[in-house]
């Protein structure tokens, strides 16, 4: 049994090179847009069998969970990526990642295949570098996470976990050196608008969802955002129309909130909310606004020893570290009063594009990291305090 | 029950490794991986490092691979190299027979590099590349040892109206091959893909073999090994979908010209044609430029190296 230092590790993760790049080639060319990750998730479990952890199942939401038992067994601690990505393809395409001697090619490597991909190696890892763990070690590949889809696989999970989990490491493929300890409140707001044209109204005179929308766009850009505690309103995606001499009949506004202060999404969420309410009663208009996903502000604070823990690890590898807060996976974790840190792994160029791209020794040195952090967590864990939880957003 | 039943297989059939790297150890033999390349750059790492990480540190199935270059002028070698693979031009292996470019000399030169009981040949510019590719191969081998040389084939997914899965061969194998074997060598239209890439074969056979340095090596050595082994020494293993180029039709042309002397040689060989003409060694393809129309030649010469067994140099390093 060892428990080599995290450069140790570092220096003999290179003669296992091969083995942790084929994990991140063969998950990469399984397709896995949210909601449709199953051959990923299969793959991962004949692995996770193969490798002889226990417990090695698909849940009811269709995660993928496996448990390495610890020596002790009396603390237990999650280790998290999520399986799905960006990348939906067309009917006869088809993903391919290459590999040259600086970097791994292909759609949806960063978001998250090399995160999986590293979940995936650190039981062989363990193994292999024959380091023992005091605690149990739960690996979940978790679904249905991103945009919309609101984590509902780690929510699922969470909520049905049958003994409690101490502490949660999540794996994200981008950027080496970040560090979450963290999460933002956060809201999406879905608004669609829909305008009453009557039969045989001349163009001229037809009401024009677009223009609707464009006045509730103005009136979201008036509400105050303050720029500490940070605070941001993001318009991302608006649709209407298909033609040049059509008014269209419907449009729809996709928006995000995000703050680091307690209940300032939430007013934000509720001005948008009178906004729509408003002009919809003002216009020959109907506009409904949905919310997709809500989630809290907390996390754990900056001299909480996790975060001492990862910025140890992280320094004795030379990696900056960049600590902020985050708005994905965590947050649900910190929802669920668990300590927890985010990591990213590598480092990317040309993200979600056919030339994307992750540099190699950047990434094992994102394993070893992740492997070092484990190490420590492991150690400390029956000490840590929970996660702060304030009201929802 | 008939050739095409009992042995054609599914990759499927083969994928416990555990059980057949078992199997492996108590038939006693050793494996070979041979990649023959010529600017592969994009899809050779990725081929040898899941061989490596699949087959040779997660399951013991390959004792040894080797990429053999015809010349690459790529990042072929670099790539190959760094990833661990050993990596060798064609020309620096048995210096005393010279150099000859072609593929088939790259999978010649491979009989006398490896040293394994079984060489696996899999092309190098398959994007899909699993380790399935190798072990689909060479399970048959060990399980049977009847069987000497299994054959790839692939899904081509052309028609599905009708419920079924479309298993042909490639246009060269539809138009040409399996006329030719129609007419001459009907047990060898069930080789649903007599031209694909990836075989496996036992070295006993690749060193009686001889080996046409061009497009016709596959279509000689299934004449050469039916003549003398017969149907009950292949096998073929269906490995599903295989992602690769493709290639134009003047490309295919070529290739089927040089298959067909490869074959032609063969017939007279086997006594199966009477007088023939010389043949040509001359392609001829038209090219029309606007108002102007062009011939076009190519010179294909299937030239062949003798079989292995018949150099000194490799005696020296096989004895008997």
């Amino acid at each position: 049994m060892s428990s080599p230092s995290p450069t140790k590790i570092r220096e003999e993760l290179s003669a296992y090179r091969e083995t942790l790049l084929a994990n991140a080639l063969m998950l990469g060319e399984i397709p896995a847009p949210a909601g449709d990750e199953s051959a990923r998730v299969r793959f991962l479990a004949d692995r996770f069998n193969a490798l002889s952890l226990q417990g090695v199942s698909i849940d009811e939401a269709g995660n993928v969970q496996a448990m390495l038992p610890g020596r002790k067994g009396d603390q237990t601690i999650l280790l998290a990526a999520h399986a799905d990505t960006h990348i939906t393809l067309r009917p006869g395409e088809r993903l391919t990642i290459n590999v040259t001697p600086e970097h791994l090619e292909g759609q949806g490597l960063a978001d998250n295949t090399v995160g999986l991909a590293c979940l995936l190696s650190i039981p062989e890892l363990l193994e292999r570098l024959d380091i023992k763990l005091d605690a149990n070690i739960i690996f979940l590949g978790h679904v249905n996470s991103l945009g919309s889809r609101d984590f509902a696989g780690l929510r699922f999970f969470l909520d049905h976990v049958p003994n409690p989990v101490h502490a949660g490491l999540v794996l994200e493929g981008i950027s080496l050196g970040r560090l979450n300890p963290s999460c933002l409140g956060m809201v999406q707001a879905d608004i669609k608008c829909r305008v009453h044209q009557s039969p045989g109204t001349r163009w001229e005179a037809s009401e024009n969802a677009i223009v609707i929308m464009h006045r509730v766009i103005r009136r979201i850009l008036e509400i105050p955002v303050p720029q500490e505690p940070r605070t941001s309103v993001i318009l991302g995606s608006l649709n209407a129309g298909k033609t040049f001499n059509r008014p269209p009949e419907a449009a729809r506004l996709r928006l995000e909130v995000r703050s680091e202060e307690p209940g300032k999404a939430r007013e934000i969420r509720m001005q948008i909310q009178e906004i729509v309410r408003e002009i919809s009663s003002t216009t020959a208009s109907e506009i409904d606004i949905s919310y997709p996903a809500l989630r809290k502000p907390g996390g754990i604070p900056f001299s909480h020893p996790m975060v001492t823990a990862a910025r140890e690890v992280m320094a004795e590898l030379d990696v900056e570290t960049l600590i902020g807060p985050s708005y994905s996976d965590l947050s649900v974790l910190i929802s669920h009063n668990i300590p927890a840190v985010t990591l990213g792994l590598t480092t990317a160029e040309a993200l979600n594009e056919p030339e994307e791209r992750v540099e190699i020794e950047p990434y094992l040195t994102g394993i070893a990291q992740a492997v070092g952090v484990l190490q420590r967590i492991d150690k400390e864990v029956a000490t840590y305090p929970e996660a702060e939880d304030p009201p929802i957003s | 029950m008939a050739w095409l039943q009992t042995n054609t297989f599914h990759h499927s059939d083969f994928s416990d490794l555990a059980k057949l790297c078992e199997a492996k150890k108590k038939a006693g033999l050793t494996i070979g991986l041979c990649i023959p390349t010529l600017n592969e750059e994009k899809t050779i790492g990725k081929e040898i490092v899941i061989f490596k990480s699949e087959l040779m540190d997660r399951f013991p199935l390959i004792d040894e691979f080797a990429v053999i270059d015809s010349g690459s002028t790529d990042r072929t070698g670099e790539i190959a190299s760094s990833y661990g693979a050993e990596f060798h031009y064609s020309g620096d292996i048995l210096p005393s027979e010279g150099f000859k470019r072609g593929k088939g000399e790259n999978l010649w030169k491979a009989v006398y590099e490896l040293k394994s009981d079984i060489i696996c040949y899999v092309d190098a510019d398959i994007a899909n590349i699993h380790p399935r590719f190798v072990y689909g191969l060479v399970a048959p081998l060990i399980r049977d040892a009847s069987i000497h040389y299994v054959k790839a084939f692939y899904e081509r997914p052309m028609a599905f109206s009708q419920g079924l899965r479309a298993t042909g061969g490639g246009r060269v194998t539809e138009i040409l091959v399996r006329p030719l074997f129609s007419l001459f060598y009907p047990e060898l239209t069930q080789l649903f893909q007599p031209l694909s890439g990836e075989y496996a074969v036992r070295r006993e056979v690749l060193e009686a073999i001889p080996f046409p340095i061009g497009y016709g090596v596959e279509t000689s050595h299934i004449l050469d090994v039916y003549k003398r082994w017969g149907m009950g020494a292949f096998a073929q293993t269906d490995l599903d979908q295989r992602v690769h180029r493709n290639q134009s039709t003047t490309a295919l042309g070529k290739m089927s010209f040089g298959i067909l002397q490869s074959f032609i040689n063969r017939l007279r060989q086997h006594g199966k044609v009477g007088d023939l003409a010389e043949i040509s060694n001359i392609y001829r393809a038209l090219q029309a430029n606007g108002a102007e129309y062009e011939e076009v030649t190519t010179e294909i010469f299937e030239e062949e190296r003798q079989p292995m067994i018949e150099v000194a140099e490799y005696l020296k390093r096989f004895p008997r």
